[in-house]
């Protein structure tokens, strides 16, 4: 039969390791030592061969509980497959640099492909399958810090604030009044700013209000982040940060110890940003949608924002490291759906 | 029963008892007098290459992504072996011989915790508090498992090595060492280390045959005084760079001190683990087989630095490489100095399920080793 394969024998229940070879019959597998004394023979059947691995050394038991090891991995695959076992597909496809390279391309695919496709739409159907009061004790602990830490009492009167709720409320009627509860802050070190809780409490900051010049601008606004409520983008927030976690452990979670450990959360920080940012751009949508069912144009946002993005001294900082799209962007995009 | 009488220690007749000198006196070649009961260097190597590697690990992430994590299972089992493998001492290899199927069942009770863990984070945070203090008193427990689960599947040689540490123990150390260590102000910390990596390593067997580890507490204390010295320097150095860098830099000047910050708090955290280590592996030793471990701070920052510039330009791809690079440097630092290695026996064991293994993992459990 096709050549021998040179190798270690250890003996059953200790570690004596001698040199010897390995030759096969055909049907028997047989160790002989240099002396060419037979050590072991058993039918190839009865021998545990472990499966390839790369030029990993390969170990096969006898029945008798003696072991051989070999890096002679052809050999033994070579005296498999004439009884009619091939070698394993994973190891093969392990194997072949050029099969590993497609599974790379495919892998990087697959994950970005996933990343950009498959994790949004799969939180967004979680999402609205998850109960509506999902989020609420989250919610109201939310507000709870933000007071606490930044948020001042707003300075406005009881009048001006329920004039500001009836303008909402007769500008759009199809809003049940459960759905949302206008609140209102001193912004103190936040300025003008508007944000959505995922419960339906809207904040808007005293700043906010005086910036704006018209109705119109304020009811965009609040458009804009009722659109954040109902399309629930803070819990599909909260399940695509976890989503990415588990794929950044899964693909470098082996490489990193205890030192670098801080980078696996790496490609959450990213995305979290990224996906934010698409969160912002469909809030603006909701928006342009609802500020036309109400026959009010759409180019209102544009106003709101222009007036921000010079409150806040437009755009600082990179692109890809912030949270909303640049302004510019929005505001023509808001030009573009009134026309 | 008692050991054999050629298992029994030996006392070493060398002019110099310190083991690191002992070391250092035999050059780096196999010896061919297996019979001689001198002790001699035996041949450790690492045969991996990060290439190689690639393709197991890249087949790996596409199986299990393509199998919703259930391949994760088979995944791990191959890459612990091809690390293990690759892995030759005095001519034969390790392997890992654990059933996927085992560790595929922990992996899911551990997901099914975690994936509770998470949603209740979201919804009622105080229940996820719960899960964790359900939990937490469990980490000794789990220690315990791990260790067994894994010596119980790792052979050299067709013996399996053995963890053999009571659990008591384990809460006695885990526990116990960290209310001491937080009442003492952190003064206790390098006496309670010392302590668990005696723990660790000094209950484990090959076959029949029990590790001896007596690390001092001394050794540890040394190593983290001179950490302490070298925090004194770093911040006096950092002072110097930020009265030096802020009117040269300005703003980006802060961003300096930080990677500086960022980079002394590595170097240091680099002394204590080469140091600890080192002391640790010349201070356990099987009947007859002494360790020793060369490991420098400026190897390990090195090794460290570029595994991360590697991992961030590759956006992750360089994993194997990093895996490989990290293996072969523990190797290439580690030198076994044996009187025999043919005349271990087979001992008894009792088999472990895979759980302990994979909530270590999953809660974030550092065993080091």
């Amino acid at each position: 039969m096709i050549g021998e394969a040179k190798g270690k024998y250890v003996t059953a229940g200790s570690s004596r390791a001698v040199d010897a070879r390995m030759v096969f019959s055909g049907k028997e597998l047989s160790v002989v030592d240099e002396s060419g004394e037979k050590l072991v023979t058993a039918p190839l059947a009865e021998v545990k061969i472990s499966s390839r691995l790369g030029s990993v050394p390969r170990i096969l038991s006898f029945p008798d509980q003696s072991g051989f090891e070999t890096r002679e991995n052809d050999i033994v695959d070579e005296w498999l497959r004439s009884t009619g076992k091939p070698r394993s597909l994973v190891s093969l496809l392990e194997g072949k640099l050029r099969y590993a390279l497609v599974g790379a391309v495919l892998t990087v695919l697959l994950a970005w492909g996933f990343v950009s496709y498959g994790i949004p739409p799969l939180a967004k159907v979680v999402a609205h399958q998850l109960p509506d009061d999902f989020l609420d004790s989250t919610s109201e602990f939310s507000l709870e810090v933000l007071d606490r830490l930044v948020l001042e009492p707003s300075e406005f009167t009881e009048d001006r604030k329920n004039e500001i709720g009836q303008l909402v409320g007769r500008s759009f009627p199809q809003l049940s009044a459960s759905s949302y509860q206008l609140v209102f802050r001193r912004g103190a070190d936040l300025g003008a700013n508007a944000f959505a809780l995922p419960d339906g409490v809207i904040v808007f900051t005293d700043e906010l209000i005086e910036l704006l010049e018209s109705d119109a601008e304020m009811l965009a606004v609040f458009a804009h982040e009722y659109g954040h409520v109902v399309e629930r983008h803070s819990l599909r927030q909260i399940l695509q940060d976890s989503a990415i976690t588990v794929l950044s452990f899964l693909i470098i979670g082996e490489a990193t110890d205890t030192l670098q450990e801080s980078l696996n959360a790496l490609p959450a920080v990213f995305m979290h940003d990224a996906y934010s940012r698409e969160f912002e751009l469909e809030a603006d949508d909701y928006a342009f949608q609802m500020l036309s069912e109400a026959g009010l144009s759409p180019d209102s946002l544009g106003d709101a924002l222009r007036r921000l993005s010079e409150e806040h001294g437009g755009d600082e900082g990179l692109k890809y490291f912030s949270s909303h799209p640049p302004f510019e962007d929005r505001i023509r995009r808001a030009a573009e759906a009134s026309r | 029963m008692p050991a054999p009488d050629h298992l029994q220690p030996k006392e070493y007749n060398m002019e110099n008892p310190e083991k690191e000198g002992l070391v250092s006196r035999f050059p780096k070649r196999k010896f061919f007098s297996e019979k001689s009961n001198r002790p001699t260097v035996r041949n450790l190597l690492f045969t991996g290459t990060g290439s190689e590697f690639f393709g197991i690990w890249i087949i790996n992430l596409l199986l299990t992504v393509c199998t919703f994590g259930i391949y994760s299972a088979w995944a791990k089992v191959r890459t612990i072996n091809y690390f293990y493998g690759n892995t030759s001492l005095d001519g034969s290899s390790f392997s890992f011989v654990a059933n996927p199927v085992a560790i595929l069942k922990g992996r899911i009770i551990a997901f099914a915790l975690f994936g509770l863990y998470t949603y209740f984070q979201a919804v009622e945070p105080v229940v996820s508090l719960l899960i964790m203090l359900a939990v937490f008193p469990l980490i000794p427990l789990l220690v315990v498992r791990s260790m067994r689960f894994r010596m119980q599947n790792t052979e050299y040689r067709g013996l399996k090595f053995n963890f053999i540490g009571r659990v008591g123990h384990a809460y006695s150390i885990f526990f116990g060492g960290v209310i001491l260590t937080y009442i003492s102000f952190g003064i206790l910390f390098p006496w309670w280390d010392c302590q668990k990596k005696q723990y660790l390593l000094g209950n484990l067997k090959y076959g029949s045959t029990r590790f001896e580890s007596f690390p001092r507490t001394g050794a540890f204390y040394r190593c983290a005084g001179i950490c302490i010295l070298m925090g004194f320097g770093m911040t006096f150095l950092m002072i110097l760079l930020a009265m030096a860098a802020k009117p040269l830099l300005g703003e980006s000047g802060f961003i300096a001190v930080i990677l500086f910050l960022y980079l002394s708090m590595g170097i240091m955290w680099a002394y204590w683990h080469v140091c600890t280590t080192n002391h640790v592996m010349e201070s356990t030793n099987l009947p007859g087989v002494s360790f020793g471990s060369r490991m420098t701070t400026s190897g390990f920052v090195a090794l460290w630095v570029v595994n991360i510039i590697l991992l961030v330009f590759t956006l992750g791809l360089a994993t194997p490489w990093v895996m490989v690079r990290n293996a072969r440097y523990r190797v290439n630092c580690t030198t076994v100095l044996a009187e025999d290695l043919d005349s271990f026996i087979e001992g008894q064991i009792e088999r472990t399920s895979a759980l302990g293994e994979e909530l270590g993992e999953t809660i974030d459990l550092d065993i080091g080793i």
